[in-house]
């Protein structure tokens, strides 16, 4: 069999092995490459590292089951790094119908209830529906648009509010989603408000991200499993994006190899396919 | 009545559109407290959205069952799924009760991250077998395409600290700008189909041209 043959057959199955083992191997045994930390991370970082007690912080989120495994190490390490943060007040929405399950999810897993206090040091107000309309509403007047959180309790009832009403008292805001609704906050809250805004995203979201973050108006963006695992060692605790940066790495060099090899064969078969 | 209905409509979004579009530029109390309530209206209707979906999706699949359709075992599966999730919320009160998480991370998540997941050797395959040089056009895709991963993944500056330079470079000088300028268009295109269909130009909102 000559090269041409043997390049031009088809490698589907063998091409998928060799996925699952980059992927999966890494994974058992981590090779430790070094995790470059991008700047639209670092200055998430920064801006919530120079919070101050009094201030608030709105994670917005619309993480689901599909987009779990680059989004949600996002959105608990940087829950992490603002439960650090004396006296800043934490508050979670939620715009698609299963993020209010990763949302407790967070909390339990970060214990934030033997850390905080509910209600004084954050809240969950839980899914709000109607996209842009809802986020709209909580901008404007949070107080009119909701009368109970997420586990029922009176928004009136919680003491960590009542200065609280709309956009205008956020410090920041960070949305982690796949969908538009990072661009329902540039809308509504950047636009009308001022207010700061940066977004944790899905990688393929990320394009349409980057071209606000060079106009300066969001403040920074955390890049799909990369950006996790960044933020993970900037905050002193790799988890399981970090983990993942190896099998990432692999797979990339995989698909990298594969596209050469199907060029060598195109062209050494004489562009036949 | 179809028509009034549309007259309706058309009146009742131009009244909003305008209440909506005032408040944004006029700071003034009570133009803000009506602004409020008609937002808020749209957060109610959304939530009505999400109830008249699942009432929909129940009476299509329940005719598919009684109907026999070739895939009605899907519709049962569904049916069944849907009304199991129903109840185990209502009758445990929270989406994250035990019993409900307990469903969800078995079957759910899995499953949901398994179909994405499944992306990525789709990818693999088609990277050997459709991703080629045919072109000037797509041989620049290629060689972007390649330093793009040597950006996202740390191991292209393990290999070289340039290559992911190289990639920075692309992406900032040719993805940042093609998608600003995307964007831009969008906005415009956005602007004035809003305001086609706040003068009543646009009817497809309304359910069509006539």
């Amino acid at each position: 069999m000559t090269v041409t043959e043997m390049l031009g057959r088809n490698y589907k199955e063998i091409i998928y092995l060799a996925l699952f083992a980059s992927l999966v191997v890494p994974m058992i045994r981590p090779i430790g490459l070094p995790v470059p930390i991008d700047k639209t991370t670092a200055d998430i970082y920064n801006r919530v590292d120079a919070l101050q007690p009094g201030d608030v912080v709105v994670l917005g989120s619309n993480i689901g089951a599909a987009i779990y495994a680059e989004v949600y190490p996002q959105y608990i390490a940087i829950m992490e790094h603002v439960f650090r943060k004396e006296g800043v007040r934490l508050i979670l929405v939620d715009h698609g119908t299963e993020a209010p399950i990763f949302a407790e999810r967070a909390l339990t897993e970060l214990n934030a209830a033997g850390r905080k206090t509910y209600g004084v040091d954050y809240v969950h107000l839980g899914y709000i529906a109607g996209d842009e309309a809802a986020i709209s509403g909580l901008c404007r007047d949070l107080h009119a648009l909701l009368q109970v959180d997420y586990s029922g309790n009176s928004i009136s009832s919680l003491s960590m509010l009542d200065d609280i009403n709309g956009a205008q008292d956020f410090t920041i805001v960070i949305d982690f989603t796949a969908s538009a609704d990072s661009q329902f906050w540039l809308n509504q809250a950047y636009a009308t408000y001022g207010t700061a805004i940066a977004f944790g995203l899905t990688a393929v979201k990320v394009p349409d991200a980057y071209a606000y973050y060079t106009a300066g108006q969001i403040f920074g963006i955390v890049e799909s499993l990369k950006g996790a695992a960044g933020y993970e060692i900037l905050i002193g605790r790799p988890g399981i994006a970090a983990k993942g940066m190896d099998a990432q790495s692999i797979a990339h060099l995989l698909y990298i190899v594969l596209m050469i090899l199907g060029n060598l064969a195109y062209f050494m078969g004489g562009k036949k396919k | 009545m179809s028509q009034i209905f549309k007259k309706t409509a058309s009146a009742v979004l131009l009244i909003v559109a305008v209440v909506l579009t005032c408040d944004y530029f006029i700071k003034d109390a009570t133009l803000r407290a009506v602004a409020n309530d008609m937002n808020n209206w749209a957060v109610v209707i959304g939530a009505f959205a999400l109830g008249l979906g699942a009432y929909s999706l129940t009476v299509r699949h329940t005719r598919a069952i009684y109907q026999k359709r070739t895939t009605w075992p899907y519709s049962a599966l569904l049916l069944g799924t849907m009304i199991v999730f129903i109840g185990l919320g209502l009758f445990t009160g929270s989406v994250s009760s035990p019993q409900y998480n307990w469903i969800y991370t078995l079957i759910v998540q899995p499953l949901s991250s398994a179909l994405y997941g499944m992306n990525a050797f789709f990818i693999a395959s088609a990277s050997y077998r459709a991703f080629r040089a045919r072109s000037i056009e797509s041989g620049l895709l290629l060689v972007a395409a390649i330093f793009l991963m040597l950006l996202n993944a740390p191991i292209g500056g393990v290999i070289h600290p340039i290559l992911p330079q190289i990639g920075k470079m692309i992406w900032d000088l040719s993805g940042a700008t093609g998608m600003r300028a995307i964007l831009i268009g969008i906005g415009i295109g956005t602007l004035a189909i809003g305001l086609r269909i706040i003068i009543g130009q646009e009817k497809t909102p309304l359910g069509g041209a006539d």
